[in-house]
C-alpha cells in the first residue's frame, strides 16, 4: 500500500502546488506588485516546496516499485506479470517499465524530475508552472487509476513465482527503448507549458527562446528511442524490417515530426521576430499528440490493427483518459484562438519565397503535414472501425504520401541551405553576407524585391562548382538506385512510386552535397548552424538508405535439407544441420559419448580448477545459503584435517569440485553446485557475469587442469579429422619444444585447452581445437548451422514454454548490402498420408529413408453386412528387399477400423481410406504406433530394440480427473531384450517374448525395464491438446498421440533425444537489402546532430539571457 | 507584397495541395483493407483481413514454398490459410491471428500475417 499512498501524496501535493501557482498568478500581472496579503516571495517558495514534495512522493513510489520487483513480491499483480524469481537483476530493474502501468509511472516520474528543474528557474512565469503542474495532475489521476501497485485478488494465482519477462524483451534495446521514449514525451511538456503559460500575460514572445533547448533535448531523446525501436525490430524480431507503419509506432512518430516543425519555428525565431502563432501551435500539438497517441494506444483502439496488442481498458477509464486528453489540447487551443488577434504575425508568411527563412518555414510546415498524414492514417483505421467495418491502413498508404512529403522537405532543405536569410536593403551585392545583417533589416524591407540566389556573382558563395556538385550528387544517387536494381512494377501507382523513389534519391543526394559543402564552407552556410547541417546530412543519408534498402530488396523463400547447398540471392548457402553435438557433458561434468555413455578417456576427472591464489574469497548464493571458500581452509571432516583446500574448480554443470591436499596425497571432492545460469564461461574458460562481462572473483584465471594421470590416448572426430592428444607430447612449436602437454580440458563450448609445462614449471595455456558439444547454454533451444559463402553462420532459436519459439535472424551485413536470413521452424512432420492408385508405385520418404510401395490388389467384402471386411495388398521395397504386405480393415461396433501393422520394426503402416470403385487407398506411414493393452510391440529405435507394453490407460490426469480434458497411459518399456514375466525381470535363463521362447537363453546385462506415464491434456474443451511426454532411459521421449479408452488402445510416438530432430529441414526466408547500413548511419547522424544542437543551445542558459536583460 | 504575387503564390500552393490530396486519396483507397469474416471475404474481390484463432498446427507446404494452417474466424467458420513465407514466431502462442489477402476457392491466400504477440504491455491474463 505504500506505493498507492505515495502516488496519492504526489497527487495531493501537486494539487496544492497548482493552487499556489494560481495564487501566484494573480500576484503577477504583466508588471509587479503584490496584491494580496501574502508576500510574493513566500507564495513562490511554498509553491516550490509543495511541488518538490510531490516529486519526492513520485520518487518514493518509484523506488517502492523497484523494491517489490527486486524482492519478488508476487502478491502484486504487476510483479507477478512481468517478473520471475530467476530473472537476472538487470532485467528485474527494467521490468519496471515492461508493462503499461509501470511505464506510465516512469513517464510521470520523468515529468516530475524535469519539473523540478523548471521550477528552479527564476524567470519562469507562474502561468507556465501552473500549466506544467496541471498536466502532472492529469497524469497522476490516470496513474492512480492504472497503478502498478494493484494486488492480486483471488487465490488462483501462484504467489511464489511470476510469469517472467518475455525473452524477446530481455535485451539491451528493450531496456533502453522505453525510458528514452518517455524522456522525450515528458520533455515535450516543457515547451507546451511555456507556450500555454505565456498566453495569459501580455508577453507572448519570451517563451520561445526558452523553449528551444528543451525542445531539442526532447526531440533527441524521442528520436533515439524511435530509432532504437526500429533497430531492435530489425535485429531481433526476424520479419526483416524496421518499421511497419504500425499504429503504435506511428503514435510515437507523429509527435516527433511535429516537434521537428516546432524546432524549426523556434529556430526561425532566434534572430528575427518570433513565430508565436506557429511555434505556439506546434508546441501545443507536439505534446497534445503525445497524449492523444498514448490514449489511443493504451485504450486498445489499435487492438485489431496493431501487432503491439494492448488489451485495452474498461470503458470508464477510456472515457476519463479521453476527456483529459481533450482538455489538454482543447483548452490551450481555445486560449490561442482568443488571443489570436493579439499575437504577432509571422513575417515568413509574407516574405518572398527565395529566402532561407521562407524555405525553412515551409519545411517546418511540411514536417507537420507529414505528421498529419500519419495521424490521418491511424485515425482512419479507428474511425472506419466505428462507422463501418474495422479496416487497416497498410503501408501502401504511408509510403507514397510520406515519400511525397519527404520530397518536398528535401527540396526545401537544399534551397534553404543555399538561399540567404533575407533581403538586403538595396537588393544586390550582399558583401556583408548573410544572416545577421539581413535579419535585422527584414522588418524594414518586407516589401522589397530581393536578390538572394545569385549563383554566379557571389565570390566564394554559390557558384557553378557548388551547383555542379549538388546536381552530380543527385544524379549519382539516382544512378546507384538504378544500378542496384530498382525498377518499377506494373501499374500506374507503381510507376509513380518509382518516379518518387528516384526523385527521393536525387533529393537525398542533393541535400547531402549541399549540406556537406555548407558544413565546411562558411560562405556557403552563411550562418546556418553546423549542427543543423549535420542533422540534415543524417536525414538525407537515412532517406537514401530507406529507399535503397526497401526499393532494392530481393526476397526468396527456400527449403534446405541438412547437407544441401543452394545459391540463394547470389550467395552459396549450405545448411549443415542442427547442432546436436558429438559429445555431451554428463551431470558431473565429464565428457561422455552420447550414444554409449562412456566417459571419454583423458577427460576422466577433468575439472576446471582455480589456480593457487592465496586468500581468495569467492562468495555466491546457492542453497542453503552463501558459501565461502578460501584456499588453505581445512577439510571439514575432522579425520582429514590435515588436508587443506589447494584448488577448486567448476564443471560445465556448475558442480564445484575442491581439491584438498596434504603433504602426500590429494583428494578431489564435489562440494556443491553453483547455479550456472547466473554465470557463463568466456572463451578463456573464465567465469564471467553474463551481462557485465566482469570476471567472477576467485575464478579469475581459473584454468583447466586435469589430474596428473597416466598417458592416455583419446581420439575423436572433429573437423578436420581425428586428433590424438596424449599427455607428455611435446609442444608443436619448435621454439617451445621443452614444453610438454601436462593436461587438457574442455569447456562447455567444446573448446579444448591444453596446458603445457616445462621443467621449470612454467606453464603455457592454449586453446587447441573445438569439439562439437551439445548446446548446453540454451538447453531449451537449438542452433542451426549454415555456411554462407564460406563463412559459418549460426542461427539460434530459443524455446520457452511460456512464450514459444523465438527465432533470431542472422544478418550478414556489409557496407554494400545486408543479407538477412530468417529461418522457419524445423519441420519434423512429413506428410504421412500417401494416396496409392492400383498398380502405380509410390516413393515414400520418411526419416531419411525411402520406401517404395505399390498397391496390388484391393478387396472389400460384404460392406454392409456385419462380417464386412476389406483388405489391400501391397508390394513394399525397403532396403532393397521386397515384401508383400496385407493391410486390413475390420468392422467393429464403432465402424470400420484399419488394422495397423508395424513394418521393419519401425514404421506403422495403416490404411486411412479405401476406395473400392476407384481402386485407390490412402496409406499412412508414420513413426506412430498403436498399442493394445497388454499386447507388447517391439521396435527398433536408435540402435536397440525396445519392447513396449501398454499397462493401463484412461481419462484423467494427476491433477484432475476431469474427462474430456486429459488422458493418460502407463507403459512398460523394456530394452535390450529384458522382458517382464510375471512381474519380474528374469536374470538368466530363458526369455519369453510374445509368447515364444527364444533360443539363446540369455538376458543381456544392460536389460532394464522402465515404467513411464504419458498424458495429453487441454485447458478447455476448445483448446488444443497438449502432450505431456515421458522420458525413458534418459534417451527417449514417449508421447501420447491418440487414445481410445473404450477399446483400451492408444497411439504413441517415440523420439530419440540424441537424434533430436529427425527431419532436419529448414524453411528460410532470405532477403537482401542493399546499402542498409545507410539507414543506421543516418539515424546516428540525425541523433548526433540534434544532440549537438541541443548542447550548443544549452550552453549559456537562455534563461540567463533574459535575466541579464532585466 | 503585391496582390498579384500573393495571388500567384496562393495558386501555386493550391495546386500543390490538390496534387498532394489526389495522390493521398488514391494511395489511401488502395490501402484500405477491411476486416471481414470468411463468409464476407468470399463475396469480395479485394484484399481483406480476417481475424481469427489458430486451429490445429501450422504445417509446412510440400514444396517448401510456405505454410498452411486452419483459421477459425469470429463466426466460427474454419478455412485453410496458405501463406508464402515462413512460420512466424509466436503463431502457436498468439492471442489471435490476422491474415490479409484474398479467398481463392476454398483456400485463403494470405499475403501478410499479423501475430498478436502475447502482449508486451498486458500479459495474457495470468
Amino acid at each position: 500500500m505504500i506505493g498507492m499512498m505515495a502516488l496519492f501524496c504526489a497527487g495531493v501535493f501537486t494539487l496544492i502546488a497548482i493552487v499556489l501557482n494560481a495564487l501566484d498568478l494573480k500576484e503577477l500581472p504583466v508588471g509587479n506588485g503584490s496584491k494580496s496579503g501574502l508576500p510574493l516571495q513566500d507564495v513562490k517558495q511554498r509553491t516550490h516546496i509543495f511541488y518538490n514534495l510531490s516529486v519526492a512522493s513520485l520518487v518514493a513510489a518509484s523506488f517502492y516499485l523497484w523494491f517489490i520487483i527486486l524482492n519478488d513480491q508476487f502478491a502484486y499483480k504487476y510483479v507477478s506479470n512481468y517478473s520471475a524469481t530467476d530473472l537476472s537483476v538487470i532485467y528485474k530493474i527494467t521490468a519496471f517499465w515492461a508493462g503499461a502501468e509501470g511505464s506510465f509511472l516512469l513517464w510521470v516520474l520523468l515529468h516530475g524530475l524535469i519539473g523540478l528543474w523548471l521550477y528552479r528557474r527564476k524567470d519562469v512565469l507562474p502561468g507556465v508552472k501552473l500549466v506544467y503542474s496541471a498536466v502532472q495532475m492529469c497524469l497522476l489521476v490516470v496513474l492512480t487509476m492504472k497503478s502498478p501497485f494493484m494486488q492480486i485478488t483471488g487465490h488462483a494465482m501462484d504467489l511464489t513465482e511470476g510469469g517472467g519477462l518475455n525473452p524477446l524483451l530481455q535485451n539491451p534495446w528493450m531496456v533502453s527503448h522505453p525510458p528514452l521514449l518517455f524522456m522525450g514525451y515528458a520533455g515535450l511538456a516543457v515547451p507546451f507549458a511555456l507556450a500555454v503559460g505565456s498566453l495569459r500575460g501580455g508577453d507572448y514572445k519570451s517563451w520561445i527562446k526558452k523553449a528551444l533547448p528543451f525542445s531539442l533535448f526532447s526531440w533527441a531523446f524521442l528520436g533515439v528511442g524511435i530509432f532504437l525501436g526500429g533497430y531492435w525490430a530489425y535485429e531481433t524480431l526476424g520479419w526483416g524490417g524496421y518499421w511497419a507503419w504500425d499504429p503504435v509506432e506511428n503514435a510515437s512518430l507523429i509527435p516527433w515530426l511535429v516537434c521537428g516543425g516546432l524546432i524549426h519555428f523556434l529556430i526561425l525565431s532566434l534572430k528575427r521576430p518570433p513565430n508565436v502563432k506557429a511555434a505556439g501551435l506546434a508546441a501545443v500539438f507536439s505534446y497534445g499528440l503525445v497524449l492523444l497517441g498514448t490514449w489511443l494506444t493504451r485504450s486498445g483502439f489499435f487492438k485489431d490493427s496493431s501487432q503491439h496488442s494492448f488489451a485495452g481498458e474498461e470503458a470508464r477509464v477510456i472515457i476519463i483518459l479521453g476527456v483529459i486528453v481533450f482538455l489538454v489540447v482543447a483548452v490551450p487551443l481555445i486560449l490561442f484562438i482568443v488571443k489570436w488577434p493579439k499575437l504577432p504575425v509571422a513575417e515568413e508568411e509574407e516574405e518572398p519565397l527565395k529566402t532561407r527563412g521562407s524555405m525553412t518555414w515551409y519545411g517546418a510546415i511540411a514536417l507537420c503535414v507529414f505528421g498529419g498524414v500519419v495521424l490521418f492514417g491511424i485515425l482512419a483505421s479507428i474511425v472506419t472501425g466505428i462507422v463501418k467495418a474495422p479496416t487497416e491502413i497498410d503501408m501502401s498508404y504511408y509510403n507514397p504520401t510520406g515519400l511525397l512529403v519527404m520530397l518536398a522537405v528535401l527540396a526545401l532543405m537544399v534551397l534553404a541551405t543555399f538561399f540567404a536569410w533575407g533581403k538586403s536593403p538595396k537588393g544586390t551585392g550582399q558583401k556583408k553576407g548573410a544572416s545577421k545583417q539581413a535579419g535585422e533589416n527584414i522588418g524594414e524591407n518586407i516589401e522589397e524585391k530581393a536578390e538572394v540566389l545569385d549563383p554566379v556573382r557571389k565570390p566564394g558563395g554559390i557558384n557553378g562548382f557548388t551547383l555542379g556538385v549538388v546536381v552530380l550528387s543527385a544524379l549519382l544517387l539516382m544512378g546507384i538506385g538504378v544500378l542496384i536494381g530498382i525498377r518499377p512494377d506494373a501499374g500506374f501507382m507503381n510507376i509513380l512510386m518509382f518516379a518518387f523513389i528516384l526523385l527521393g534519391l536525387a533529393g537525398a543526394g542533393a541535400v547531402c552535397a549541399a549540406s556537406v559543402l555548407a558544413f565546411f564552407r562558411k560562405d556557403v552556410r552563411k550562418g546556418m548552424s553546423r549542427a543543423a547541417l549535420f542533422t540534415h546530412i543524417g536525414l538525407a543519408v537515412l532517406t537514401a538508405g530507406i529507399l535503397f534498402s526497401s526499393a532494392g530488396t530481393h526476397k526468396d523463400l527456400q527449403t534446405l535439407e541438412a547437407g544441401a547447398e543452394k545459391t540463394i540471392l547470389g550467395r552459396q548457402v549450405t545448411y549443415i544441420g542442427l547442432d546436436v553435438g558429438d559429445f555431451r557433458l554428463d551431470r558431473d561434468g565429464y565428457l561422455i559419448e552420447p550414444g554409449t555413455g562412456e566417459v571419454v578417456q583423458g577427460f576422466a576427472n577433468s575439472t576446471l580448477r582455480g589456480t593457487e591464489t592465496k586468500g581468495v574469497k569467492p562468495t555466491w548464493s546457492t542453497d542453503p545459503g552463501p558459501v565461502n571458500m578460501s584456499l588453505g581452509m581445512p577439510h571439514p571432516d575432522p579425520a582429514l584435517k590435515d588436508f587443506v583446500l589447494t584448488g577448486f574448480s567448476v564443471t560445465g554443470k556448475g558442480v564445484v569440485i575442491g581439491v584438498y591436499r596434504d603433504s602426500a596425497q590429494s583428494i578431489s571432492e564435489q562440494l556443491f553446485v553453483v547455479p550456472l545460469e547466473d554465470f557463463i564461461f568466456n572463451n578463456d574458460g573464465n567465469m564471467i557475469e553474463p551481462f557485465t562481462g566482469v570476471l567472477v572473483p576467485g575464478f579469475a584465471n581459473s584454468s583447466f587442469q586435469g589430474t596428473a594421470a597416466d598417458v592416455v590416448e583419446p581420439a575423436w572426430s572433429t573437423d578436420p579429422g581425428p586428433i590424438t592428444l596424449s599427455l607428455g607430447m611435446l609442444h608443436p612449436d619448435p621454439a617451445k619444444s621443452d614444453f610438454a602437454l601436462a593436461d587438457f580440458t574442455v569447456d562447455e563450448k567444446g573448446v579444448v585447452t591444453g596446458i603445457y609445462a616445462n621443467g621449470l614449471m612454467e606453464m603455457i595455456r592454449e586453446q587447441l581445437f573445438r569439439v562439437a558439444m551439445k548446446n548446453y547454454t540454451n538447453p531449451g533451444g537449438y542452433v542451426q548451422r549454415f555456411v554462407v559463402d564460406g563463412e559459418i553462420v549460426e542461427i539460434t532459436t530459443g524455446m520457452s514454454e511460456k512464450f514459444g519459439d523465438l527465432h533470431k535472424p542472422a544478418i550478414l551485413w556489409s557496407l554494400v548490402e545486408d543479407y538477412y536470413m530468417a529461418p522457419g521452424h524445423i519441420e519434423n512432420q512429413e506428410s504421412s498420408d500417401h494416396e496409392l492408385a492400383q498398380g502405380i508405385p509410390v516413393e515414400i520418404k520418411i526419416d531419411k529413408e525411402t520406401i517404395r510401395v505399390r498397391l496390388k490388389e484391393i478387396k472389400m467384402e460384404n460392406p454392409d453386412a456385419d462380417d464386412a471386411s476389406a483388405y489391400a495388398l501391397f508390394d513394399v521395397v525397403y532396403k532393397e528387399e521386397l515384401q508383400e504386405v496385407r493391410l486390413e480393415w475390420i468392422k467393429t461396433d464403432a465402424g470400420f477400423n484399419p488394422v495397423p501393422v508395424i513394418m521393419f520394426d519401425k514404421y506403422e503402416f495403416r490404411m486411412t481410406e479405401i476406395n473400392n470403385e476407384q481402386s485407390k487407398v490412402v496409406l499412412r506411414v508414420k513413426k506412430e504406433y498403436e498399442l493394445q493393452q497388454e499386447t507388447p510391440i517391439t521396435l527398433a529405435v536408435a540402435d536397440e530394440k525396445l519392447t513396449i507394453t501398454l499397462k493401463e490407460c484412461g481419462a484423467g490426469s494427476e491433477d484432475s480427473a476431469a474427462a474430456n480434458t486429459s488422458y493418460f497411459a502407463v507403459l512398460d518399456v523394456a530394452r535390450n531384450g529384458a522382458v517382464q514375466e510375471n512381474g519380474e525381470i528374469q536374470e538368466n535363463g530363458e526369455i519369453q517374448e510374445n509368447g515364444e521362447v527364444q533360443e539363446n537363453g540369455e538376458t543381456q546385462e544392460n536389460g532394464e525395464v522402465q515404467e513411464v506415464r504419458i498424458e495429453m491434456t487441454r485447458s478447455g474443451s476448445n483448446a488444443n491438446w497438449v502432450s505431456v511426454p515421458g522420458t525413458v532411459f534418459d534417451q527417449y521421449t514417449f508421447e501420447l498421440t491418440g487414445i481410445s479408452v473404450s477399446q483400451n488402445r492408444i497411439a504413441i510416438a517415440i523420439q530419440d533425444m540424441n537424434e533430436a530432430i529427425i527431419n532436419d529441414r529448414v524453411n528460410m526466408e532470405v532477403s537482401t537489402k542493399p546499402l542498409m547500413v545507410l539507414v543506421w548511419l543516418g539515424t546516428i547522424l540525425i541523433s548526433a546532430g540534434i544532440i549537438w544542437a541541443a548542447l550548443k543551445r544549452w550552453g549559456p542558459s537562455p534563461f540567463q539571457d533574459l535575466r541579464n536583460k532585466k | 507584397m503585391t496582390k498579384g504575387r500573393m495571388k500567384r503564390r496562393h495558386m501555386i500552393y493550391l495546386g500543390i495541395v490538390v496534387v498532394f490530396i489526389v495522390i493521398s486519396v488514391v494511395a489511401f483507397a488502395g490501402s484500405v483493407t477491411p476486416y471481414v469474416t470468411f463468409d464476407e471475404a468470399k463475396a469480395r474481390n479485394t484484399s481483406v483481413q480476417v481475424r481469427g484463432d489458430l486451429v490445429g498446427e501450422v504445417k509446412n507446404l510440400e514444396d517448401g514454398q510456405g505454410i498452411a494452417f486452419d483459421l477459425k474466424d469470429d463466426n466460427g467458420t474454419v478455412v485453410q490459410v496458405v501463406y508464402k513465407g515462413i512460420k512466424q514466431d509466436n503463431m502457436d502462442h498468439a492471442d489471435g491471428l490476422v491474415v490479409q489477402g484474398k479467398i481463392d476457392g476454398d483456400v485463403f491466400c494470405a499475403s501478410k500475417i499479423l501475430v498478436k504477440c502475447p502482449s508486451k504491455y498486458e500479459s495474457k491474463g495470468g
